[in-house]
C-alpha cells in the first residue's frame, strides 16, 4: 500500500490529525450524484467511516475517520461502484457549478455540461497551487465564480425596443446597478454599469427589453483563504464555448509558467502585473 | 379611484401571496395600485405578476423606500 501522503493527497485521501485516520474525498462535478452513488457512499461510510458523510464547500462528499488499514478497501469499494476519488494539493480541484439554465429561472447559460468539460480538462491537473474553477449560470454568483481561480458566469446584454415600450419605468427601478436611465431619446443602458443580469428583460411587462447578445463572462484570479482576492472580470459576453475554453487554457498555462509554488493564481496575476498578464492571456494572437 | 394594496414592510414571498389574493377579487382588465418596497420585493413581485399574466402599467416613487405600481389584471388566469 502507498504510504506517501503526498501521493495519497493527489487522489483525495487526506491524513487527519489522528495519525491512523484518513479523510476520503470523493469527486463531484457540479455537485451532482445519482441516488445509487449516494447510497454506495453511505454504505461505505457506515462500514469504514463513522456512519456519517461530510458535505464539502466544493459540493463534494467526504468520508471521515477511515482507518489506514481500510483505505484500500474503501478505494476498491468506491471504484467498484463507479465512484471517483477527489483531489487535494496543488492541482485542479472538483468543478463547482450552480444548476444553471437547465432548471433555474435566472439561468442564462447551461452550466452542468460545461462543468463536465472543464472537469475533463482540469481535474487533478498539476498547478503551482490549488486551482479552482466554478461556473454560475448568471450574475447572481450563487456558485461563487468570483471566489475561484477561474470563474465562468452567464451574462445577457439587453437591448431596448422603442416601439414596444409603454414607458412604465419598471426597468429603471428593478435594475440592481442603476444602469438604465430615461433621456429625451428614450431608455438608455450604460454599458459600464450593466452587469448583464437580465432582470430588465425578465421583468419588463411588454418585453421591450430583449436579449441582444448572450455569453460567458470570464473571471480570473479569485480566492478566499488567508489572503482573499475577488476575481478580476477579464472578458464579458464570450459567445463561443471554444473561445472560452481557449482563454481558460491560456490562463492555466500562464499560471503554470509564472506561478510560484503555493502562490494562488490571483496573487500571481497581481505580482506579474494584472494588465500585462490579462493582455497575455486574452490576446488572440498569442495562441 | 383605483383599489390600492399597501405592501410596505411585507416581505417576500408573503407580498406576492397578498398581491395574488388581492387581484383575485377584481375583474380582468381592471387596474389596481400596489405599494411595494424597492429592491427585492419590487423585482420579485413584478416578475411573478408578469408570470401570472398581469401587466405593470406604471411605476412611480411612493415614498423614500417604496414604489407605487399600477397593475392591470390579466384577461385569463395563467397557470
Amino acid at each position: 500500500m502507498e504510504t506517501n501522503t503526498d501521493e495519497l493527497k493527489k487522489i483525495g485521501i487526506i491524513s487527519q490529525k489522528q495519525k491512523s485516520l484518513f479523510t476520503i474525498r470523493i469527486k463531484a462535478v457540479a455537485g451532482d450524484f445519482t441516488t445509487e452513488e449516494v447510497s454506495i457512499i453511505a454504505n461505505i461510510a457506515k462500514k469504514y467511516g463513522d456512519g456519517r458523510v461530510h458535505l464539502t464547500t466544493r459540493q463534494g462528499i467526504e468520508i471521515h475517520n477511515v482507518n489506514i488499514s481500510n483505505i484500500e478497501k474503501v478505494k476498491d469499494a468506491l471504484s467498484n461502484g463507479g465512484i471517483v476519488l477527489g483531489a487535494c494539493g496543488p492541482r485542479g480541484r472538483g468543478i463547482v457549478a450552480c444548476p444553471g439554465a437547465a432548471t433555474c429561472k435566472y439561468g442564462i447559460i447551461e452550466t452542468k455540461e460545461l462543468a463536465k468539460e472543464l472537469d475533463n480538462l482540469y481535474f487533478r491537473k498539476e498547478a503551482p497551487a490549488k486551482f479552482k474553477i466554478s461556473v454560475s449560470g448568471c450574475p447572481n454568483n450563487c456558485s461563487k465564480p468570483i471566489e475561484n481561480d477561474v470563474g465562468v458566469m452567464g451574462g445577457v446584454l439587453p437591448d431596448w425596443k422603442k416601439d414596444i415600450c409603454i414607458d412604465c419605468g419598471l426597468c429603471i427601478k428593478v435594475c440592481p446597478t442603476e444602469a438604465i436611465v430615461k433621456t429625451e431619446k428614450g431608455y438608455e443602458l450604460s454599458l459600464d454599469k450593466c452587469i448583464l443580469c437580465g432582470i430588465c428583460i425578465n421583468n419588463c411587462p411588454v418585453s421591450a427589453w430583449e436579449e441582444k447578445k448572450k455569453g460567458y463572462t470570464l473571471w480570473l484570479g479569485g480566492t478566499m483563504g488567508k489572503k482573499p482576492r475577488l476575481a478580476t472580470k477579464a472578458k464579458v459576453l464570450i459567445e463561443n464555448k471554444e473561445e472560452l475554453l481557449t482563454f481558460i487554457k491560456r490562463a492555466y498555462e500562464f499560471f503554470k509558467k509564472e506561478g510560484r509554488k503555493k502562490e494562488r493564481f490571483g496573487h500571481c496575476l497581481d505580482r506579474y502585473g494584472l494588465e500585462n498578464a490579462l493582455k497575455e492571456i486574452l490576446n488572440e494572437e498569442n495562441s | 379611484m383605483k383599489k390600492i394594496l399597501n405592501l410596505k414592510n411585507v416581505i417576500c414571498p408573503i407580498n406576492f401571496v397578498k398581491a395574488k389574493i388581492f387581484l383575485e377579487e377584481i375583474d380582468p382588465g381592471e387596474e389596481v395600485e400596489i405599494i411595494l418596497e424597492e429592491g427585492e420585493p419590487l423585482v420579485n413581485v413584478t416578475r411573478s405578476l408578469k408570470e401570472e399574466g398581469h401587466k405593470v402599467i406604471k411605476v412611480e416613487q411612493f415614498d423614500k423606500s417604496c414604489c407605487k405600481v399600477t397593475v392591470k389584471k390579466g384577461e385569463e388566469d395563467v397557470k
